[in-house]
């Protein structure tokens, strides 16, 4: 799991960024691209708290994920590159850092 | 005093009467989207859109200034009077971290399509100091008399060809799909306008080695030449007139054209000359404006005496071939304006639509033709031909047009074209409407028949043969000819011995301009010498930087200098686009304004010498007094 985290934290990096820096605004036609991998990612996390977190926070952190997924849902219905950028950058990349080494760009629990 | 009204006051200290305006459109608002407000999560109100059954966010609702940060950043420093085009107002985050990490003054315009959101921003910033650091122009596409065409006016005046490397643009995330026609015509406007200055650069490039050469080579035509203004003598009230381009089409209906002779006034480009004699058709006039028309094209029998309505700057081989009436119009070179003013004959120009054609257009317009019908005006690659056979050649080759553009034809449904024909599709389009109005408002009416039976679509014409055209509106006889043979120059014999006299002076004023350029040119190297000290003394930089403006403005005064202006045209661009440029120090300031000062006068010197030699042997060398 922690090598397909490692990819989609790549491209969603990347994607973010290109819409950022480079004003690329085709963020929701490439997420669309990435969406089984968020999904396998969110249902991974939601299974079970293997990681060590404490489960108020847990079950926090879930909730809030499921908003994210919420999020990009709504955005790719509504072709919302906002709300699309602001889900992935500002949510969903959060998550997979948790996951990655700090030389990956990684924040590990 | 709140917020919006705090802003209302700073808006009408910067633009008198916009706070009436916002205030009168907010009387008369009439809500076209729904607005929502959400509080983020740092603390910032984000805006919610409901528009056409979509709901978009115009900023994060987890970070509100990151995006805003990160864009500024991309932009890189940004100079002195750079132009930034901004769409939209909805997240104020953009514009504020504009405002926020520009050092420099900048222009800043901003379009908001919607008035509502326009209004709402006005309750979410402070723009005080926002309006104190930079320019800033917000145009609301809803508010009365904010308009595309005014616009497009304001930002023409900030997007010259010198400032385009430096200009940014930027439609903020959503608004190209919530507003997507509106985003769609403010970045095609913007590509236009780019455009169109680019193209006029080019031109100015690759015309000013022979403008000069032409200009002062013409220039004697003057002395027995005619005015296009005396042309109002030839023309009768509800004469039509016909305009004949030399598109591919022509060849279609050519033959037709014999039945206007004597009908209609008609008026041929360069480039249609040769196929219309081969018809027997011998136009009333023939127009030329090209520096560099190759003579070949003209070389036919019966070509020299057609009356010619030309350019001062138009190819001077054609001139000096051509024996006929040459008809000048105003073209604002004022060594040239002297012998126009002489002559006492109305002063009258034409619009320049970029080609012989449209420059033809306007002519026929400016005489006060109602109808105008066009031929061979393809303005398309019609057959996949650039121009008719028996122009440039007797057959033209045909051309790959699978990757070139396509609009909308007169016959077919789509034709293939290029961008300097969309360009003068567009002036078409523009310049037809402003007649149309401009005869509506004193009663009258303007037709233009596009008889072109190819070609792509002309705005604003009807579309109609050439045989029906002339059937419908060629119905009256006229004796064009005889009135315009009966014309008499514009200068009578002792003007033109004034004129003539005058011609061989100006060798003398090249030679006073390349004096005053020696002693300028020494006056930057003072300057220079000033600032390579450690110490300037301001008084003396101060004292020397008036004599040197003083001393320009001479220069500038001097009629031959817009011909040597023309010549330098690319030092000149460069220059204008330093100009913008800022040094950290004064010393270093005043070492760079002398390191081009004394480059731009040395080549002004030396080409005001050059054209004194020049103009010796066109007009003569000048006898000395005693």
């Amino acid at each position: 799991m922690r090598e397909e985290i490692k990819n989609l934290f790549e491209c969603v990096r990347d994607d973010t960024a290109a819409y950022l820096i480079y004003q690329d605004r085709t963020i929701i036609e490439k997420t669309k691209k990435n969406m089984p991998q968020i999904q396998k990612f969110v249902l991974w996390f939601l299974e079970d708290n293997g990681f060590g977190i404490e489960d108020e926070l847990y079950r926090d952190m879930c909730r809030n994920l499921l908003n994210i997924l919420q999020d990009i849902a709504c955005a790719m219905e509504q072709c919302d590159i906002v709300l699309m950028n602001d889900a992935l950058a500002y949510g969903l990349i959060e998550y997979l850092k948790l996951f990655l080494e700090p030389e990956e760009g990684g924040d590990t629990i | 005093m709140t917020q919006y009204e705090k802003n209302l006051r700073t808006l009408s200290k910067h633009y008198s009467s916009f706070d009436r305006l916002i205030e009168l459109g907010r009387e008369k608002l009439e809500e076209s989207l729904t607005l929502k407000e959400e509080i983020a999560d740092d603390g910032n109100i984000v805006l919610k859109i409901e528009k056409d059954n979509r709901v978009c966010y115009l900023n994060g609702k987890r970070n509100t200034t990151d995006a805003a940060k990160i864009w500024v950043k991309s932009l890189g420093e940004l100079k002195q009077n750079t132009t930034v085009l901004m769409f939209g107002t909805g997240n104020p985050s953009y514009l504020e971290e504009l405002v926020k990490q520009t050092k420099n003054r900048i222009i800043i315009i901003v379009y908001e399509p919607s008035f509502q959101i326009f209004l709402k921003f006005l309750e979410m910033v402070d723009l005080e100091y926002w309006m104190e650091k930079h320019s800033i122009v917000f145009w609301v596409g809803e508010l009365e008399g904010m308009d595309y065409k005014n616009l497009s006016g304001i930002v023409r005046q900030t997007m010259k060809y010198e400032m385009l490397i430096y200009l940014k643009h930027f439609v903020l995330p959503n608004y190209e799909l919530l507003f997507k026609k509106e985003s769609v015509e403010f970045i095609r406007m913007c590509r236009d306008i780019a455009v169109e200055e680019t193209v006029q650069y080019n031109t100015n490039m690759i015309f000013s080695k022979v403008i000069v050469k032409n200009l002062l080579v013409n220039v004697k035509h003057l002395c027995t030449g005619y005015k296009t203004t005396q042309l109002l003598d030839v023309i009768s009230p509800g004469m039509p007139g016909i305009l004949v381009a030399a598109g591919p089409s022509l060849n279609r209906n050519i033959k037709e054209l014999k039945r206007a002779k004597g009908k209609a006034f008609i008026v041929a480009v360069d480039t249609a000359i040769k196929p219309l004699l081969s018809e027997g058709i011998v136009p009333d006039m023939f127009a030329i404006i090209d520096g560099m028309k190759p003579l070949d094209l003209f070389e036919a029998e019966g070509a020299q005496d057609i009356p010619m309505m030309t350019a001062l700057d138009a190819a001077s081989e054609v001139l000096d071939y051509h024996t006929g009436k040459k008809f000048f119009y105003n073209e604002g070179y004022e060594f040239a304006e002297r012998i126009f003013r002489e002559s006492g004959k109305m002063s009258g120009g034409v619009a320049s639509g970029g080609s012989v054609a449209t420059n033809a257009f306007s002519l026929l317009y400016m005489l006060g033709i109602n109808t105008i019908i066009l031929v061979g005006q393809d303005l398309a690659y019609t057959n996949n031909k650039s121009h008719a056979d028996g122009t440039f050649h007797e057959v033209m080759e045909e051309h790959d047009t699978s990757r070139f553009m396509m609009v909308e034809g007169n016959t077919e449904e789509k034709v293939p074209t290029t961008t300097g024909f969309k360009i003068f599709l567009d002036w078409y389009k523009n310049y037809i409407a402003g007649c149309k109005q401009h005869k509506e408002d004193r009663g009258e009416t303007f037709r233009v028949i596009n008889a072109t039976e190819g070609g792509a679509k002309i705005e604003g014409t009807e579309i109609m043969t050439l045989r029906q055209a002339i059937d419908d509106v060629c119905t009256e006889e006229f004796d064009i000819t005889e009135r315009i043979q009966s014309l008499k120059p514009m200068l009578d014999e002792e003007k033109r011995v004034w004129a003539e006299k005058y011609l061989t002076d100006i060798s003398e004023e090249f030679h006073k301009l390349a004096l005053l350029a020696g002693k300028v040119k020494n006056m930057y190297k003072k300057l220079e010498r000033l600032c390579s000290r450690k110490k300037i003394d301001h008084r003396e930089y101060l004292d020397i930087l008036d004599k040197l403006n003083k001393n320009i403005e001479e220069i500038k005064a001097m009629s031959v200098y817009q011909l040597i202006s023309i010549t330098m045209v690319n030092a000149s661009y460069i220059l204008r686009s330093e100009q913008y440029l800022s040094e950290k120090t004064l010393q270093k300031e005043g070492q760079e304004i002398a390191r081009k000062g004394i480059l731009y006068m040395e080549n002004v010197k030396s080409i005001a010498e050059a054209f004194e030699e020049y103009a010796e042997e066109i007009f003569g060398k000048k006898e000395c007094a005693g």
